[in-house]
């Protein structure tokens, strides 16, 4: 075989190896950011249900139901919070796994449902003024904006705020499906507050405070 | 993906080849053929003082020919200057015809069996005249040798950058030799056989590019090319962006015009390793720049409008380093993309680091040489979108 065609029959090899071992290295870090997410959904919860079991048990008893809860809560609304940027971050990323970032993101919205109504009856019970807001978002521009705006108004103005967020494009979600029709969604961004205040439109940084207290018009 | 992979694929052939081939040494030379010189100039009033002393003090029998194609600066006085000199004869092109109306001028008056081309604003000696000889005398099916360029200066960033690049066109160009595929005749030192040249029939008048389509030709006419390494051949580079721009888009449409004009080579196994794999090749490197520019541009635009989403709904603040999730970020990042792109960037570091060593120098200006392997594949698809762009709406060629 002549040099030349040697020399591009051993470069074609190589190149092929090395985009394989690209490959390859992406579908582990796939993996490794589905068993992230997995991991931080366990971990949510597992929470939830700590909260629900305490509410159960401490119904009759004589023992201080919301000073033991209400610590927990930054933190529950932190990760929670943490989870849906994941999910955003990494499906993008994925390189094979959108089914599985659709049941991630079906197994989040459940979780999130379902902590919602814990923090609501916590919220009643100890008669808080905590805030939990569903925030509403498809790939618009005004939606990352609002995204945006509401992760600076947890980080820097009340970090004990709830935010719920739920991606209007996925698919087969009937939890999602529920909310829009509760709430009467159909595009991003919209937020919820306490479930009774719907913005179906971008709110400002700058107006969020009134928006979030139901003085903004 | 495809870019990495085509970019890897290109630096792993040059390498393999290079550490396959055993370098032939370059036979002596027998006897003294005499040679000629010709050297056309345009506007060279800079250097060509300079470029016509080197041709004179040449310790080697050589006729020179000076043709000044129509200069509006006094060129043509500073190569009178020489004029007492027997070996030299100066012609004058009442009016601009271009570089190949200019060589061609000169050409005719050609009588010696060997000629060399030798720009105006190039210094050549006289090892390099004895290498390309001995070569020429041994190998009757080579039409040309060239030599591997040197700068004369390298005082600005632009020359600096230049000087990087030159030392890989020169390692590139001595494996394309190897192989025979070696696809251009530069301006700054190609030494022709006189009959070979005059047969194709002397160069293309009006071809941005007449090296390059010399060189072309003669491969057409079932021609051999070789190359000497001498670091007697200099030649000026252009000192600012906006000069190299000019030089580089003007190559870049002549590689155009040849590419067009000498279609039926493509793929042609008459032509064999040329036209199968250098011309496509000639082809492609230049899209392939041009394309990662894009996709770069593309990927910096989308940072910089997220960037302005997110600013503009929460105004500007720095990021502080506690807040970055860092374990987010690490498994953020595009591994099929980044993992061959980091290997490719390895073959693109030893391949600059061979050419050097090839070329006999040593890393003299780092930040020139991480500059270069960063980012002058950008100004190559630059240049490249330019020359399409100025093709495509057939604005007037320049040479300069």
């Amino acid at each position: 075989m002549d040099l030349i065609k040697e020399s591009l029959l051993k470069s074609a090899a190589v190149t092929a190896l090395v985009l394989l071992v690209g490959i390859l290295v992406g579908l582990q870090a796939d993996d490794a950011r589905e068993g992230y997410i997995e991991g931080q959904l366990r971990e949510s919860n597992l929470q939830t249900q700590t909260f629900i079991v305490t509410q159960n048990y401490l119904e009759g008893s004589g023992i201080n139901y919301c000073s033991i809860v209400e610590d927990r809560i930054p933190d529950i609304s932190s990760e929670n919070r943490e989870i849906g940027q994941n999910l955003q971050s990494f499906s993008s990323k994925s390189i094979s796994n959108e089914k599985e970032y659709t049941n991630l993101r079906r197994e989040y919205y459940l979780s999130q449902l379902r902590l919602y109504n814990v923090i609501s009856e916590y919220k009643n019970r100890c008669n808080q003024d905590t805030k939990l807001i569903f925030f509403f978002f498809d790939s618009s521009t005004e939606s990352k904006r609002q995204g945006a705006a509401l992760s600076k108004y947890y980080k820097e103005v009340d970090n004990s705020t709830y935010i719920f967020s739920y991606n209007l494009e996925t698919k087969n979600s009937e939890i999602l499906d529920m909310l829009k029709t509760d709430f009467e969604v159909q595009n991003g961004p919209a937020i919820v507050v306490n479930g009774n205040q719907t913005y179906r439109r971008y709110v400002p940084y700058g107006q969020l405070p009134e928006a979030i207290n139901g003085t903004l018009e | 993906m495809g870019i990495i992979g085509a970019s890897m694929f290109l630096g792993l052939f040059y390498l393999n080849l290079y550490w396959s081939y055993e370098e032939e040494s370059i036979p002596k030379l027998s006897s003294n053929p005499p040679v000629s010189i010709i050297m056309p100039a345009y506007n060279e009033s800079g250097k060509v003082k300079e470029s016509l002393r080197s041709a004179l003090e040449i310790d080697y029998p050589v006729d020179i020919i000076f043709v000044d194609d129509g200069s509006t600066d006094d060129t043509l006085q500073k190569a009178r200057k020489f004029s007492e000199n027997r070996n030299l004869t100066i012609i004058e092109h009442g009016e601009n015809q271009g570089k190949a109306g200019a060589l061609n001028t000169a050409l005719e008056r050609v009588e010696t069996d060997y000629v060399v081309v030798q720009d105006a604003d190039s210094a050549i000696g006289s090892d390099l005249i004895e290498k390309s000889l001995a070569k020429l005398e041994a190998n009757s099916d080579l039409a040309a040798v060239i030599g591997s360029i040197q700068n004369f200066e390298s005082d600005t960033m632009m020359r600096k950058l230049q000087r990087v690049q030159y030392q890989m066109t020169n390692f590139y160009r001595s494996l394309m030799a190897s192989i025979g595929t070696l696809d251009v005749t530069p301006g700054a030192f190609s030494m022709y056989r006189t009959e070979d040249v005059k047969g194709v029939g002397g160069f293309d008048e009006g071809n941005p590019t007449e090296d390059l389509e010399m060189a072309w030709r003669l491969r057409k006419s079932g021609k051999d090319l070789d190359m000497v390494f001498s670091s007697e051949s200099r030649t000026e580079f252009p000192e600012s962006f906006k000069g190299l721009f000019h030089q580089r888009v003007r190559w870049k449409r002549g590689s155009i015009v040849n590419l067009i004009k000498h279609r039926e080579m493509f793929f042609n196994k008459d032509y064999s390793w040329f036209g199968r794999l250098q011309l496509p090749l000639h082809a492609a490197s230049p899209l392939l720049a041009a394309t990662s520019l894009l996709l770069v541009f593309v990927g910096l635009s989308e940072v910089v409008y997220n960037a302005i989403v997110y600013y503009s709904a929460t105004g500007f603040t720095f990021p502080a380093l506690n807040s970055i999730n860092w374990m987010r970020l690490l498994l953020s990042v595009q591994y099929k993309i980044y993992v061959p792109l980091g290997l490719g960037m390895i073959v693109s570091a030893i391949m600059i680091k061979t050419a050097y060593k090839e070329g006999g120098k040593n890393f003299r200006n780092p930040k020139a040489v991480f500059i270069y392997f960063m980012w002058f594949f950008a100004f190559q698809g630059f240049f490249t979108l330019s020359a399409i762009i100025k093709e495509m709406l057939q604005t007037k060629r320049i040479w300069t």
